[in-house]
């Protein structure tokens, strides 16, 4: 699968793969990117943190070619002047203070005035009254937020976020939310992993989803939203009378099949949404009791393997 | 502070931890102490600067050192990689090689640091009992060459394996320490042999001179091996850091 975006691109992707061993973690990824926020979703394990790592040139591809700018960031450094990444991993540097921390970072990009540079960006994250605490004593949510602070300290013009609201209240994540949307609408690239679809929904206008190493589907959030509902589910509904209700919903276009089993029945939805419409109106009219309705596969994983693999 | 300075002020304060200060300054005291103690003697000065030679390199420059120089270089880069910190080093503009050169001096630096105080505590109460002011001057060289060789060597080995420091201690105990004592051949691929010569240079009548093996006593070429040992570990630390994984 190609992705491509409708800003001129600056980062570019040209079918990379890298495997450990015999473990293929990304495979054949073509890929640009360009203004604006582009979420990254997929389950854990899908390759989201292997393909940034790739991005930034923190690893090699084994196979295919990285473009930041139009250069390759593993032989070109000075492109990390215009770079910035937040790793997922929440280690730092915990004998610094956040200050300190974030005014190393900057004096690394070469910045003229570290120390101011270091107080606007620990600003913007809300860290400025504890930038003289030590990080090690820092909450995983303060963390992240100064791993942020350190990443933005040189007004970088692309973005990479590995799962950036993890550990984060929900204040926090608003916040940092407001942030990537704001870059984003500055016309910088933001580039945000998350295996949370909702969370990527808030601030990218696109997505691309990975599973298992390999670009699932891309496009906007409202379009693969549509592509998820689509999806046929399998649902589980537990109820007092299992064949007459059985009876009622076989009938229906939107139901692709149905198992019945002592108090529960097994509903292969076409339409998931359909389904949750007509089961209270149909459950009164035949007088059945539900006790319980749950979907036995909606979890993104299963979602994005469908993507993958159903189509 | 330039990038390259806030790079070896940063790695030192890694390496140099309070709790580890501690501990490696009361270790490397130990030759100082013994020297101190056998001073309250009948001892003759002739007879203490042998003990204080003999103290000086057993413990500091053929053991402490060594283990202290392959803790620090191994870590230098190595932790960065093993804890996930090193986006924060790596994804900067600065040329590899400069990274490669800061991690490296701040690993020698943390070294010597430790050395001034085990060498100088050594060498100053040396000096008093005995009078002769000179007895520190091969200790001192020594463990420049110590703190230089080993504290380049394991910069790359760290960033390259997980297993760098029991690679290390390895290559210090069995190779060294056994092979290399063993085998007069084998000396010249030793660098604590290579400390040893320099050491001998400046200080003839130590007992510890007959494991020079092939090696002749000389300053000028521990410390020209040194430095070219010191080159080689240095390109192929910018060579891991362009080329191989660094996550």
């Amino acid at each position: 699968m190609t992705v491509a975006t409708a800003t001129s691109p600056t980062v570019t992707l040209q079918g990379v793969s890298r495997w450990f061993g015999q473990k293929v973690a990304v495979s054949e990824i073509t890929a640009e990117f360009g203004a604006g926020v582009t979420g990254l979703l997929g389950p854990n394990g899908a390759g989201k943190t292997t393909l940034l790592r790739i991005l930034t040139g923190l690893i090699r591809p084994s196979e295919g070619a990285v473009s930041v700018f139009g250069s390759d960031p593993r032989s070109d450094p000075s492109v990390y002047s215009r770079i910035a990444l937040v790793p997922e991993d929440e280690n730092v540097y915990g004998f610094l203070s956040a200050a300190e921390f974030v005014t190393h970072n900057a004096r690394l990009q070469k910045l003229p005035d570290p120390g101011a540079a270091a107080r606007r960006a620990l600003a913007l994250v809300d860290l400025t009254e504890v930038a003289e605490r030590q990080l090690a004593g820092f909450s995983k949510g303060m963390r992240q937020r100064a791993k942020v602070a350190a990443a933005l300290v040189h007004d970088p013009e692309v973005v990479i976020l590995d799962e950036p609201l993890n550990g984060t209240d929900p204040i926090q994540r608003a916040h940092l939310t407001r942030i990537f949307v704001d870059m984003g609408r500055q016309g910088r690239t933001v580039i945000v992993s998350s295996h949370v679809l909702h969370e990527v929904e808030r601030m990218a206008d696109r997505v691309i989803a990975m599973v298992d190493g390999r670009l699932a589907a891309s496009g906007t959030v409202p379009a693969l939203r549509k592509a998820m509902s689509d999806i046929p589910l399998q649902i589980r509904i537990d109820c007092d009378q299992p064949r007459r209700m059985a009876a009622a919903l076989v009938e229906r276009d939107w139901v692709g099949g149905i198992t019945v089993e002592e108090g529960s029945l097994h509903v292969r939805a076409l339409d998931a949404e359909q389904l949750g419409r007509a089961l209270p109106g149909l459950a009164k009219g035949l007088d059945v009791r539900i006790t319980r309705v749950d979907p036995e596969d909606e979890s993104l994983e299963s979602v994005f393997r469908y993507l993958v693999e159903g189509r | 502070m330039n990038a390259q300075l806030a790079i070896i002020s940063v790695t030192m304060r890694r390496l140099i931890t309070r709790k580890r200060i501690i501990g490696l300054v009361l270790f490397a005291s130990v030759p100082a102490l013994v020297v101190l103690v056998a001073s309250t003697g009948d001892r003759g000065p002739e007879r203490l600067a042998a003990l204080y030679h003999d103290t000086t390199y057993g413990i500091l420059l053929a053991v402490a050192l060594p283990v202290i120089a392959i803790v620090n270089a191994t870590g230098a880069l190595g932790d960065e990689r093993r804890s996930h910190t090193m986006s924060f080093l790596a994804l900067k503009p600065i040329p590899r090689w400069a990274i490669a050169l800061s991690t490296t001096i701040a690993s020698v630096v943390a070294t010597l640091a430790v050395a001034v105080v085990g060498v100088g505590l050594a060498w100053l109460v040396a000096g008093f009992a005995t009078g002769a002011w000179d007895i520190g001057a091969g200790p001192a060289v020594g463990s420049l060459v110590v703190a230089i060789g080993y504290g380049t060597v394991f910069v790359p080995i760290g960033l390259l394996t997980r297993r760098a420091t029991v690679i290390g201690l390895i290559y210090l105990f069995l190779w060294e320490s056994s092979f290399a004592n063993a085998v007069g051949t084998l000396a010249p691929t030793s660098l604590n042999h290579i400390a040893l010569a320099a050491y001998v240079d400046l200080a003839p009548d130590i007992s510890a001179a007959e494991a020079l093996g092939s090696l002749e006593p000389g300053v000028w070429a521990a410390l020209i091996k040194m430095a070219v040992v010191a080159l080689v570990s240095l390109a192929v630390t910018t060579w891991a850091l362009r080329k191989r994984d660094l996550a």
